[in-house]
């Protein structure tokens, strides 16, 4: 089978964890599915199981940015256009049975190679613009987003939440969509036995946004603080809340608590991870988040919102409504403080991430392909 | 002539209520919960089921069957359900029914003290004999609980018989339905068929069974063609109308059992106390806990992760300074946090490895058992003026 993969970044060019997900993806899909990937050309990047084909557009911006003023939104409309439009020139001179696109930057490039070639398009929903926007969407983003559901053959949604947005809010059809979450390679972080560190150090990571919940972090930190004052907050990853957080830790009195790192590069972020008493991700809404699944993999006690794709798939971890500072407050006490806790949940939530393999993805990807084809 | 044992086991703990790490109330138990979850049980299972088994004892004068109630049990009855506790007295009193004595809070105990061990029993003597004048001759330890050293203070403590798991490592080649001893006292052994008993238990409604739909008249069939003095039939009361759901066909599968068994003559319903009157065959030799508990049958579904030991140490730890205060809502709600079902609830054995069907718990982990069950005992410690748990890095 040959696939035509449509991407928007690609290690070592990453800004979230779409990325992440092509790469892994495609290293671990079965040897009988050939891929090509396209992405837009940011510089040289290669790989041995797969060509790449780099794409000449003029794109300057990651996937996750929030929009605003009409300036900005111009060049947007005029990049993803232009990508789309060369993906298409280039599928034309490409054989593929099948074409696969990621999230609304890369799914107007899937619907050119899909017609240029009567190919059948697959569509990866890793988030929506409903969401990322917390219910205030842009309306043109949301327009691509519903063209594209629309026109997809298949949809791959990565977690029940996204289906079931995208049934709601978009009006796709049940029936052509499945459910394939995220994985881990959780040799990467994992760095054997852990035992409790000293530090007292709670680790959160990802952009700066109002949808990743930092604000009630912060509101939990004073509690936090209040009982355990030798608690370290430690913030990585920037984005376009990080004034207004600081400001935040400010007014609340614990801003000698508060570390905001901003960007943080893979390597460091894997010793942080190996280095942290807890892990938290207190997301308004978090598609999936793949960063929980790496902070168990290096066995690090970790705390979920409810309102997370990687919830519907682990066990071994809290779960907490993100609007619920006190007990968010409490966990992270729990397990400062309850050593037993510690070891087990990060005994068990190792094992747990080990049992999260690409290699599973992959297989259910390919075989929802050729459920498409058939 | 082989004796047919119907036994049942029943028990409700007092749930928790939830705490946080900083929680300041006292109301440890929680009232709303476990009245509304004791009167589900009572109108789905406690009510009905006792209610057949008096028509049946009426319809059947030779059937009988056999009681043990928690302490916890009988308290919440009487507090949120009186006529729960009116069934089962119009039970007895037909005459065809017995009672076994176990430790009132369902507990852990005997892993306590001796003295705590018999404390609970005795209170759970007084109970029985209050709600019922019945004066116990077999006893139960919590979730069938039982090793040579235990077998031998229950004697000691005047009891005629123990209840045990007829679990193959501790028996061999030697069949369950025979009366044994164990080593170092003549207590009689009465063991549990967990295959007959789990085919009502766990696999009556199971469809992929290859004996499914389990009738009556093929089950008594089994029943007869079983050799032995007695096959004990141990189950959880809640199988009928709970675990067992009354679409399955449980309760017409109860109403037509004493009949079937009716039909071969050399089958006769006992109760639990007429088993001890019959003569041991053999020793069995139980050097170490054996329990009724999943396939491991020992005490690990309790005990034996790092949650579980330490909570239960912490909890252990605080018994002789609550027994000197000699407060008795104190040491009530001391020993409501014996109950064994907290420690369940902690149990990570099939959690961790994600085969959570297998799992049944308030909480959505044994994580936040764990997490709640520390932060009570906590708040229980500092109002005693004890230092809490806690990581030395503050």
């Amino acid at each position: 089978m040959r696939v035509l993969m449509v991407g928007w970044e690609f290690p070592p060019y990453v800004s979230g964890g779409l990325g992440t997900h092509t790469y892994e993806l495609t290293r671990k899909m079965p040897h009988d599915v050939n891929i090509t990937f396209f992405m837009p050309d940011r510089g040289e990047v290669s790989v041995p199981w797969m060509d790449i084909k780099r794409i000449k557009t003029s794109i300057g911006f990651g996937p996750y940015m929030t929009f605003g003023g009409s300036v900005l939104k111009e060049s947007i409309i005029k990049s993803v256009e232009d990508y789309a439009k060369e993906v298409g020139k280039t599928a034309k001179q490409t054989d593929f049975d099948i074409v696969h696109c990621h999230d609304w930057l890369t799914v107007m490039g899937g619907i050119c190679a899909k017609r240029e070639n009567g190919k059948p398009l697959v569509f990866t929903v890793h988030s929506t613009e409903y969401d990322r926007s917390i219910g205030n969407p842009c309306p043109w983003v949301m327009d691509i987003e519903r063209y594209g559901i629309n026109e997809a053959d298949g949809i791959i949604a990565v977690s029940k939440r996204i289906k079931e947005q995208i049934i709601e809010k978009y009006g796709a059809d049940p029936g052509k969509i499945r459910v394939v979450y995220n994985a881990i390679d959780s040799s990467s972080f994992d760095c054997g036995l852990k035992f409790k560190p000293t530090e007292d150090l709670i680790l959160s990571l990802g952009r700066l946004t109002l949808h990743k919940g930092i604000d009630h972090l912060l509101r939990a930190a004073k509690i936090v603080i209040e009982h355990h004052p030798s608690a370290k907050f430690v913030i990585a990853g920037k984005g376009d809340k990080f004034k207004d957080l600081v400001e935040m830790s400010i007014d609340l009195g614990i801003e000698k608590n508060v570390f905001f790192l901003g960007y943080v590069p893979q390597e460091d972020i894997t010793k942080l991870y190996a280095r942290a008493d807890v892990f938290l991700m207190p997301s308004v809404f978090e598609p999936f988040g793949i960063t929980a699944l790496e902070a168990m993999a290096a066995g690090t006690p970790t705390i979920i919102s409810k309102t997370s794709g990687v919830c519907e798939v682990t066990n071994n971890v809290f779960k907490i409504d993100f609007w619920d500072t006190e007990k968010m407050a409490s966990r992270i006490l729990e397990i400062l403080n309850y050593k037993e806790l510690f070891e087990e949940m990060s005994n068990n939530c190792r094992s747990e991430a080990k049992r999260i393999t690409w290699d599973d993805i992959a297989m259910q990807t390919k075989d929802f392909y050729e459920s498409v084809l058939r | 002539m082989t004796k047919i044992c119907l036994y049942f086991q029943v028990h409700q703990p007092f749930r928790l209520s939830s705490f946080n790490y900083f929680s300041r109330g006292s109301e440890y138990f929680n009232e709303a919960k476990n009245k509304a979850i004791f009167n589900k049980v009572a109108d789905k299972c406690y009510i009905p089921t006792t209610r057949k088994l008096i028509e049946l004892v009426r319809a059947h004068p030779e059937f009988k069957v056999s009681f043990s109630f928690s302490g916890l049990l009988m308290e919440q009855a009487l507090k949120y359900r009186p006529e729960v506790i009116e069934v089962y007295r119009e039970l007895y009193n037909t005459g065809n029914m017995d009672i076994l004595n176990e430790t009132y809070y369902h507990s852990l105990a005997y892993l306590i003290s001796d003295e705590e061990f018999k404390e609970q029993v005795r209170i759970h003597r007084n109970l029985i004999k209050d709600i019922f004048g019945h004066r116990a001759l077999i006893f139960r330890n919590t979730e069938a609980m039982l090793s040579n050293d235990m077998a031998q203070k229950v004697e000691n403590m005047g009891y005629k018989g123990i209840v045990g798991e007829g679990w193959d490592k501790i028996l061999g080649w030697r069949s369950p339905n025979y009366i044994y001893q164990p080593n170092g006292s003549d207590i009689k052994l009465l063991l549990r068929n967990y295959r007959l008993s789990d085919d009502i238990g766990f696999r009556f409604s199971t469809p992929d069974w290859r004996e499914y739909p389990l009738t009556a008249d093929k089950y008594a069939l089994w029943l007869a063609s079983t050799q032995g003095q007695t096959i004990n039939l141990f189950l959880d009361y809640e199988t009928f109308g709970e675990h067992q759901w009354k679409e399955t066909g449980i309760f017409d599968f109860l109403e037509y059992l004493p009949k079937e068994v009716a039909k071969y003559p050399h089958l006769k319903w006992a109760k639990i106390s007429e088993l001890v009157d019959m003569e041991s065959k053999d020793r069995v030799d139980v050097p170490q806990i054996l329990s009724w508990a999943d396939i491991d049958r020992d005490l690990s579904a309790w005990l034996g992760n790092k949650m579980q030991d330490c909570a239960f140490r912490n909890m252990k730890e605080l018994g002789p300074l609550i027994l000197k205060s000699e407060d008795k809502e104190l040491i009530d709600i001391w020993r409501k946090l014996q109950t064994s079902d907290h420690f369940y609830y902690m149990c990570t054995k099939w959690f961790a490895d994600g085969d959570i069907h297998k799992y049944f718990n308030t909480y959505m982990n044994p994580y936040e058992a764990y997490s709640n069950y520390m932060n009570i005992l906590n708040n229980l410690k500092e109002k005693l003026g004890l230092n809490p748990v806690k990581s030395k890095a503050v």
